[in-house]
């Protein structure tokens, strides 16, 4: 934000009481360009890599057992955040911890595995793991390591549902959190900074989650994770419930008439239900909305991407035939113009060229 | 100065997590700060908001519909039917740019469908025919067929287009045939081919720039241009120094030559800071290369200690050099 911007900012805080006395002075950990960051991040993890490779080399040798795996796990993510909290603005330092976090997060798992001798589905490690995740989430310092934290820790309280045949509330319970988070920023009084980058998270996981779940649920009977104990209809109906829920939402902010706020919230759930066999689409449109609720640019983009991505995606699934998916997506389409042309006449605007 | 100044509400939520972080701003104001930094979209914002959304997606959705019921049902079409699909909506695209002008984005927009179809047609015309022809000469005819397009559209994404189609061409003739110049292996044959092709054009896109074409003055073409001339001639470098090959002269000289122009150019010339770091991070891949290589897994502790000793020292010592570009480049701009 440049100079000007601030202050102006700062102006209106003061005005509405927020804060007293003159702006505070720039910040310029973020001085960089944003360049010189990329390549001090690749060559942080270039040197990690080699790093990693030789601390990998002396664990093997040494014929460690699951413990030694943990330990060490354990040492490299400690030595992740004393770096996290010792150069906080120093790019290559901060990316070189952000691999070894990695590494030590990988080695932790890969004792845990083997203590457990289990390499498939195990509801109590994945909660573990999970639990770690949560750990190194609160007591990182940086963003970027806070945002693949909360990630991890998403994918894996989703492999512990997975484990447990609760597969079909994995996708509606992210969507919730990712919409409950952005959209509660408003009237939450505390924990902001620390809430922030798991927004960037849930968003990633709700976009990138229809193209794996796609092929691991219809085909539930050889999944590797059992039998599913919901049926697949759960996640269609709670992603539409999170529709609706995110339409009510929205219209209470804005103080809409019930007659407007029931029609924006029944049309959601029924788009939802539509569109069911292309969950992603569902999930596309919750990131799209809930990033023009809240003015974030960047998940109005994440969205439309995984959106296209997510149709390119599905016309090669073979879960389901060319004709079914073509079925689908007419159907949506059409149920979305006829809305679009009532909403775009009650707007009064001309056509757009 | 006023206060009825909106700042950009990205930028102003980015700023007031910062605030809050620092202590300047209480965590239990957040909420009316938010409220009053970035108020969001009102009623009539999100009206219009929703109608060209569900317009938009629904057309996009019936599109893809209409796809997919064509591709269930491509193998019982006829040739003719199939020709026919592709073609008229070819036409269609022609016809829409030609009606609302290249300048509009809709007439730009349909350019790109309409070039891209244009290879779709000839894809469709050899499954159908099948003419036998090799693949470089489908990418040769596309590249041909478009290239009017490509030079008077004024728009760098299909300049870009045509010469990847141009390289695609090249590397898939020279793979038919790898013994056009028996001196030099088939590998570095193509990586020699991109650097040549996409050098002259990129040299030809400085000079043009410069001096008769603005719109070729996008910074964002530049830099992928570059790219596409330094890593190739970086990956032959390491190549050859990993395969220890008599080749390591000829790649050598051509890396230092590409070097040598490149942070000139982009240094005084015209400066691009994105170039620069491209060309360290360029130092520090043919170092560890050489690294590797003539430590070698022998001594395998050393290698990788001074591997990342090396990798460190050089990140930090471009990273300063950078900083002090960027400052006086800051300086100069003010």
């Amino acid at each position: 934000m440049n100079v000007h911007d601030r202050a102006v900012l700062w102006q209106q805080l003061d005005e509405a009481g927020l804060v007293t006395g003159e702006p505070p002075p720039p910040n310029n950990r973020h001085g960089t360009p944003f360049y010189v960051r990329a390549m001090l991040g690749i060559a942080g993890w270039m040197a990690a890599a080699f790093m990693l490779a030789l601390v990998g080399l002396l664990t093997f040798m040494s014929g460690s057992g699951a413990i030694s795996f943990f330990v060490i796990g354990a040492l490299l993510c400690a030595a992740a955040l004393f770096l996290y909290k010792s150069a906080p603005a120093n790019d290559l330092l901060t990316q070189l911890a952000f691999a070894l976090s990695l590494a030590g997060q990988a080695f932790v798992a890969f004792g845990l595995l083997s203590w457990l001798e289990s390499e498939t589905g195990n509801v109590l490690m994945f909660l573990f793991l999970a639990a770690i995740e949560m750990l190194l989430f609160t007591l990182s310092s940086n963003y970027l390591h806070r945002a693949w934290c909360a990630l991890a820790g998403t994918g894996f309280v989703c492999l512990a549902l997975a484990s447990a045949g609760l597969a079909p509330l994995a996708l509606p319970c992210v969507a919730a959190a990712f919409a409950g988070l952005c959209l509660g920023e408003r009237r939450r009084r505390r924990w902001h900074v620390l809430l922030n980058p798991a927004m960037g998270a849930f968003a990633f996981a709700l976009a990138a989650m229809p193209f794996i779940l796609l092929s691991a649920m219809v085909d539930a009977g050889n999944s590797e994770f059992g039998e599913l104990l919901l049926p697949l209809q759960t996640q269609r109906i709670g992603l539409a419930l999170v529709l609706a829920a995110i339409a009510w939402q929205i219209t209470n902010e804005l103080g809409a008439r019930p007659t407007t706020r029931w029609t924006l919230v029944t049309a959601g759930f029924a788009l939802a239900l539509v569109m069911q066999d292309a969950s992603g689409i569902t999930a596309a449109l919750i990131i799209i909305v809930v990033g023009f609720a809240r003015s974030r640019t960047f998940f109005l983009s994440l969205g439309i991407a995984a959106l296209l991505l997510y149709l390119s995606h599905f016309y090669y699934a073979l879960e389901l035939t060319l004709l079914t998916k073509s079925g689908t997506l007419i159907a949506g389409g059409i149920v979305l113009v006829l809305a679009g042309l009532v909403l775009h006449r009650s707007t009064g605007a001309a056509p757009d060229a | 100065m006023t206060s009825t100044d909106v700042p950009n509400s990205a930028a102003a939520r980015t700023q007031l997590l910062e605030w809050i972080e620092e202590g300047h701003l209480a965590p239990a104001q957040a909420p009316e700060a938010f409220i009053l930094a970035a108020p969001g979209p009102d009623t009539g914002a999100w009206r219009q908001f929703l109608s060209r959304l569900s317009l938009s997606l629904g057309a996009l959705l019936i599109a893809a519909g209409v796809i997919f019921f064509f591709a269930y049902n491509w193998s019982g079409l006829e040739r003719l039917g199939k020709l026919t699909l592709v073609q008229s909506v070819l036409l269609i695209s022609v016809a829409l740019t030609w009606w609302k002008g290249a300048d509009a984005p809709i007439g730009r927009a349909a350019l790109i469908a309409a070039s891209l179809l244009v290879g779709a047609t000839l894809a469709v015309f050899g499954q159908i025919y099948q003419t036998g022809a090799d693949p470089w000469q489908l990418f040769a005819l596309w590249a041909a067929i478009i290239t009017p397009w490509a030079f008077t559209s004024r728009m760098p994404w299909l300049l870009l287009l045509w010469l990847g189609l141009l390289d695609t061409g090249v590397i898939l003739y020279l793979e038919a045939r790898p013994n056009v110049f028996g001196f030099v292996s088939e590998p570095e044959l193509l990586l020699w081919s991109l650097v040549a092709i996409n050098g002259l054009a990129l040299i030809f896109w400085e000079s043009l720039a410069s001096n008769l074409l603005p719109w070729l003055r996008a910074s964002w073409a530049r830099r992928l241009l570059v790219l596409s001339v330094g890593i190739p001639i970086t990956a032959l470098l390491v190549q050859s120094i990993a395969m220890d090959q008599s080749s390591v002269l000829p790649a050598a000289i051509g890396w230092l030559v590409w070097m040598s122009a490149s942070l000139t150019h982009y240094r005084y010339l015209r400066p691009d800071l994105f170039v620069l770091a491209a060309d360290v991070l360029a130092v520090i891949v043919v170092a560890v290369s050489i690294l590797l290589i003539h430590i070698g897994p022998a001594e395998l502790f050393g290698m990788l200690t001074s591997t990342v000793i090396v990798i460190v020292g050089l990140s930090a010592m471009g990273a300063t050099w950078l900083r002090r570009v960027a400052a006086e480049l800051d300086e100069v701009s003010r």
